[in-house]
């Protein structure tokens, strides 16, 4: 099957050429943000167009798998490509104070975040583990740059750190691409998935460690804890403008891939990783929370609460592919409020610095009503409370590994999530109940981060109450 | 009928959603007025929807609005039986009472629109408890109590008090929320579903001893958490932080009472497992003689009334305990009315001694404020248990159906009996310090008599507090006929009082055990009030040092953790268990932020080991 | 065809790798030591693709992907080591501890 379709690689086709074109304009013209701003928008939207359209032809089908079974377009790719692209403007929206403040390095900006959608939506698509690898890559060394864009010393910081560990991990998760490829003979996912699902190894430690060093180097661009050490460093460190953007690209992109290559061609060994998985979740769930609690910079404390959101995601996976739908649902709802708040810090702390000190939200309540009741409601979102897509979220992944039978993993999770409340509340207690700092004006807010804050703000009400449009979308879109 | 159901849960959300916005620039005293309306309208409405009920025409209403977790099986719906029927007219009712006092009380407070604001959420929060057709919107009831009662107990957040005290209930709260949550998510993974009719009518058939009685002690440590039992009461004495007595009054009357009809709703659950029921009775005695003890030696009016409403709160547990769920229902009505009575005329006495709250600083009140005086000896009565006022009727009740039970639980009815007998003392103590015997006023207050509209809900409290008791005597048990549907829908077997002429002898007892405590206390107080911070008395005004006890067990007794957290912790400040809890926690987390070093190589590491420690455990499931 | 002999070469080439990255303190040995590491998994890929015989040669064609994808990763690494070097006048990655904890 080796017929080619473009609707398969549409929207990536879309967002480049969006990029190339926004490149080449800049150097021969030198126009204005505004035109930046209109390519990028136009390429988003195309993208955003075919991944429906993707989805409106491929859902509840089989995979169609295109180019030589390198890319899928099924329901699963075409839901990512919806939340990828949805993310990606809703992220430079909100960052788009950074792109100003980037005078003509805005042009390189832009593109970079259009090339790093194509990677994200690329590794959802994938079908065979080269494609996942260059996908994985496209997006990681846009985001190495994205973090560094400004190059002041804390942004330099984060780059580097981040690509060090980034290319480490990366380099471990190509050996466990060798090791499966040696297992099974070919790396098309599909013939993996058949190859292992006819033949019994009777050696199947080559595969094993291979699965082992697959969910090491996914787990890292998830930030699964003991593979989330870069995190916070990189959250604080990256220009506010960008980071929801890289934390909620990270996670989309990282659970996507690890969605597909654990349940398509890994599927007959569940039993065997879906235990480490649920203990890498619990980890990931208890060392987030409980490091969330002693930050005081508000950027650090979310990238430790992404840790615990990775954890509970990755717990939806012990039930194998039962459990795609919940992690579907929680990771893009949650993708939505990361970018939601950190548009919040944007404005606060402004989309070009690093770090974002608790203190300064101090009496953001009487500076900003409407920053601080978004970024309230993020965090009544993140910490799971009723009548929010966090709590939706939670109940299912906590569903789908209780059916599994982890229902030690889901008592702990429970745990963690009352004491994660702590650290969420008390940004809100700051906000409304302490006084602003010596003379704090009222913020002035563009209209970017405030249409990014109300749009996500609406989205995590409005599917908290109102969830089954959303699930039963999902439910047509996995046909695994 | 649905639709004004609807209208009713949903007229306080709109309440709450404008003043939200708008409150802050309405001027006083709209905010109030447009709040106490939607309570009020709210309470017709219900009343309205629930003539059916009442007038028997039908057993139950449901309304689903929509279907909210298909995956699960969980909709957005609405059960309106008796037993809704009657905690949504007390949560309403009582709600209104609230709210038209006070717009007198908070005059002049400078987020008046705010506070109204809160009000109005708490009361949506309230009825979407009570009338939850299934277990996840009771969550999100029981949930939405919690923040709206947490943001009202630290209205006032710039005292330092109020602030802790907040955090300290809410701390609490959450130890209780999360055996409710793994109660629910065993529940989900035996039944499948969280709908009330599916779990409690495949319970008798599905449910073994073993995992109802788990169930149903997680469930307790959750209705413990909010109906402030042992071991988890420490956060409602503190709570009397929030505006006097309004925030006060639903943490007697409304609130608090949640977790005991959350057990009464469950009921067919509790009674599979037989062990459970036994320690939801054996936990509100306990709590009942506790609390009551240490009310006996408190000087705070407020903390004398706290320390009250954690032991009646007791008896209601004993009486759901012993499925006597009518009874208990009823001592929640009949309380909700004096208990709020009691704290309505404890603030119009704090308002006219300008914010005094030592009954040692007062004395000779009955004088200079006859209508508080005349409605706090209506409800003093009342909790003291003397015919024919309201608290008689469900207190015997309840003690009667305990008696029945025989057994074990002729102690557990010792204990609540000696409790009465405490119960009409503390009170007794506290009318005489308060309005009786020689004026001890500090110097430059005048007390006087509170304006009209505190002094109305004070009437109309006084006359419920009077009559409210007899729609269920032994000779006319209007309620029980009226809640007995209720419980039969779901399989529940009510116990009762025994026949004959045992219930006459236990009322002549109980009566002689409330005179006997009004007689001592006269006795003791009438002339003079008592050096009492010595000995014995200090132990009990301390609360028996639990506070600090908790706060050294976590701190001490927490093992090689705690004294491995021990160096950063400020031992001279152990002033709570919560915040040795919450301390701990953030101890632990500074203790494992340099884990993080901020190098790269170190983070390395990190990856390194995790890789290792998953590829060693790839390679137990199947070697070379 | 044996391959034993090229799966012991390629793992012992990674752990140095691993080796390097864990004890090198400056960013550009770092950077050659995760090259070192991606060389030891091409020895691989291109061992298994000879030996599991595959029509397409999906071994050795991934292992050209590796390249051209490491390539792009050096020009970036090395990018921001030189603008790291540029703000702080070292290249030592111990002196990056702005932010930690």
């Amino acid at each position: 099957m080796s017929n080619i379709d473009f609707l398969a690689l549409g929207p990536e086709i879309a967002v480049t050429a969006a990029a190339v074109l926004l490149l080449m304009i800049e150097v021969a013209r030198k126009p204005s943000a505004r035109v930046w701003g209109w390519i990028a928008g136009i390429g988003i939207a195309a993208a955003l167009g075919l991944s429906i359209a993707g989805w409106v032809l491929g859902r509840g089908t089989d995979a169609n798998l295109y180019f030589s079974d390198m890319l899928a377009l099924d329901g699963f790719s075409a839901f990512g490509g919806i939340v990828v692209f949805t993310l990606t403007g809703i992220g430079l929206i909100a960052g788009w104070g950074l792109v100003t403040s980037l005078r003509r390095r805005g042009a390189e900006f832009v593109a970079l975040v259009l090339i790093a959608a194509a990677g994200m939506h690329l590794m959802a698509a994938s079908a065979n583990l080269i494609m996942l690898f260059i996908a994985l890559e496209v997006a990681s060394i846009s985001f190495y740059v994205l973090a560094g864009i400004t190059r002041n010393r804390a942004a330099d910081e984060a780059a580097l750190k981040y690509f060090l560990l980034g290319a480490f991990a990366s380099a471990v998760f190509l050996y466990g691409i060798a090791l499966v490829f040696a297992a099974t003979g070919t790396l098309s996912m599909a013939g993996q998935e058949s190859f292992l699902g006819e033949t019994i190894l009777l050696r199947p430690g080559v595969l094993l460690a291979g699965i082992a060093l697959l969910i090491v180097g996914l787990g890292f661009k998830v930030s699964a804890a003991p593979f989330h050490v870069w995190a916070p460093d990189v959250y604080q460190g990256a220009p506010s403008g960008v980071t929801g953007f890289l934390a909620a690209g990270a996670k989309v992109g990282g659970f996507a891939a690890l969605a597909r290559v654990l349940t398509v061609p890994l599927d007959a060994y569940l039993d065997d990783w879906a235990p480490a998985v649920a203990v890498v979740a619990v980890a990931s769930v208890v060392v987030g929370t409980l490091l969330a609690i002693a930050q005081d910079d508000i950027k650090r404390m979310l990238a430790y609460s992404s840790v615990a959101h990775a954890g509970f995601i990755l717990l939806a996976l012990t039930a194998g592919d039962a459990g795609v739908e919940a992690v579907w649902f929680y990771v893009s709802t949650y993708a939505l409020q990361v970018v939601g708040a950190f548009a919040v810090v944007a404005a606060v702390s402004g989309p070009d610095t690093g770090a974002s000190p608790l203190d300064s939200y101090a009496g953001l309540g009487k500076r900003s009503p409407m920053m601080a009741a978004g970024l309230g409601l993020m965090m009544i979102a993140m910490g799971g409370i009723p009548m929010t897509t966090g709590f939706v979220g939670k109940l299912g992944v906590f569903r789908a590994a209780i059916d599994a039978g982890y229902l030690w993993a889901v008592v702990t999770a429970l745990v963690a999530t009352v004491a994660g409340l702590f650290f969420y509340l008390r940004v809100i207690v700051r906000m409304y109940m302490d006084a602003p700092g010596g003379d704090a004006p009222a913020l002035e807010v563009g209209r970017g981060p405030a249409w990014a804050v109300g749009i996500t703000s609406a989205a995590t009400i409005v599917l908290g109450i109102a969830p089954w449009p959303l699930l039963n979308m999902l439910r047509d879109a996995l046909p695994f | 009928m649905e639709t004004l159901i609807t209208l009713a849960l949903l007229l306080p959300l709109a309440g709450f959603t404008f003043l939200a916005f708008f409150g802050t620039r309405l001027p006083e005293p709209w905010p109030g007025v447009i709040a106490t309306t939607t309570a009020g309208l709210s309470f017709v409405l219900a009343l309205i929807a629930g003539l059916d009920v009442i007038g028997g025409g039908t057993e139950r209403l449901t309304v689903t609005w929509f279907e909210w977790l298909p995956a699960l099986g969980v909709e957005a719906s609405f059960l309106y039986d008796p037993l809704s029927v009657l905690m949504t007219l007390v949560v309403t009712g009582v709600g209104s009472l609230i709210h038209a006092y006070s717009i007198g009380y908070m005059h002049g407070d400078e987020r008046y629109g705010r506070f109204f604001a809160y009000m109005n959420l708490f009361l949506f929060s309230m009825l979407t408890l009570v009338t939850g057709s299934n277990f996840a919107v009771l969550f999100v009831g029981w949930e939405l109590v919690g923040l709206s009662s947490y943001l009202l107990i630290s209205f006032w957040f710039e005292r330092p008090t109020a602030a802790a005290a907040g955090k300290k209930a809410f701390v609490v709260n959450r130890i209780g929320d999360v055996g409710f949550l793994v109660a629910l998510m065993l529940i989900f993974n035996t039944f499948g579903t969280l709908a009330f009719d599916a779990v409690f009518g495949e319970a008798p058939a599905a449910l073994g001893t073993g995992l109802a009685t788990g169930i149903t002690l997680m469930l307790l440590l959750g209705a413990a958490g909010k109906s402030a039992q042992l071991p988890l009461y420490v956060w409602l004495p503190d709570a009397m932080e929030g505006p006097t007595p309004v925030s006060a009054l639903i943490h007697a009357a409304t609130m608090v009472t949640a977790g005991v009809y959350m057990v009464a709703r469950t009921g067919i659950l509790f009674e599979l497992a037989p062990v459970s029921a036994g320690v939801v009775a054996t936990v509100g005695a306990a709590t009942a003689l506790f609390a009551a003890t240490i009310a006996v030696a408190q000087f705070d009016i407020k903390r004398v009334l706290a320390y009250s409403t954690i032991s009646q709160l007791g008896y209601m547990f004993m009486g759901v305990g012993a499925a006597a769920h009518v009874a208990g229902v009823f001592h929640l009505m009949t309380h909700a009315f004096f208990k709020a009575l009691l704290f309505l005329g404890a603030g119009s006495v704090i308002h006219g001694m300008a914010g005094q709250q030592d009954m040692r600083k007062m004395g000779g009140l009955a004088r200079v404020m006859p209508w508080t005086f005349a409605t706090m000896a209506v409800a003093w009565l009342a909790i003291s248990g003397i015919p024919p006022f309201a608290g008689f009727w469900s207190k015997d009740e309840i003690l009667a159906v305990v008696f029945g039970r025989g057994g074990g639980w002729t102690v557990l009815w010792a204990i609540g009996l000696f409790t009465a007998l405490l119960t009409a003392f503390y009170m007794t103590r506290m009318m005489w310090m308060t309005f009786g015997g020689k004026a001890r006023w500090d110097d430059g207050v005048h007390p006087h008599e509170s304006p009209r509209v505190m002094v109305v809900p004070l009437a109309v409290l006084g006359v419920l507090s009077v009559v409210g008791g007899l729609i269920n005597t032994p000779f006319k048990p209007t309620l029980e006929h009226f809640l007995e549907p209720a419980f039969e829908a779901f399989h529940v077997h009510l116990a009762h009082p025994p026949e004959g002429a045992t219930p006459w002898v236990l009322a002549f007892v109980s009566i002689a055990a409330g005179l006997i405590g009004i007689a001592a206390a006269t006795a003791r107080y009438r002339s003079r009030v008592p050096d009492e911070e010595r000995g014995a008395w200090k132990l009990l005004n301390r609360g028996y040092y639990v506070d600090d006890a908790y706060a050294a067990a976590f701190v001490v007794g927490g093992g090689a953790a705690a004294r491995w957290a021990a160096a950063s912790f400020d031992q001279k400040g152990i002033d709570g268990a919560v915040n040795g809890v919450a301390r701990l926690t953030g101890a632990v987390a500074r203790r494992l932020r340099p884990l993080q070093t901020g190098f790269v190589r170190s983070y390395a590491v990190a990856v390194l080991v995790g890789t290792v420690g998953l590829l060693a455990w790839f390679m137990t499931r199947g070697g070379f | 065809m044996i391959v034993n002999q090229f799966l012991v070469l390629g793992a012992l080439l990674f752990s140095i790798g691993v080796y390097g990255v864990l004890v090198r303190r400056n960013a550009v040995l770092v950077l050659l030591s995760i090259e070192l590491m991606l060389a030891a998994v091409n020895i691989n890929l291109v061992a298994f693709g000879a030996f599991v015989d595959d029509a397409a040669a999906a071994g050795q064609v991934f292992a050209l992907f590796v390249i051209t994808v490491a390539a792009a990763e050096v020009g970036i690494g090395l990018a921001i080591v030189v603008l790291i070097f540029r703000n702080r006048s070292s290249a030592n990655v111990d002196e990056l501890d702005l932010m930690k904890w």
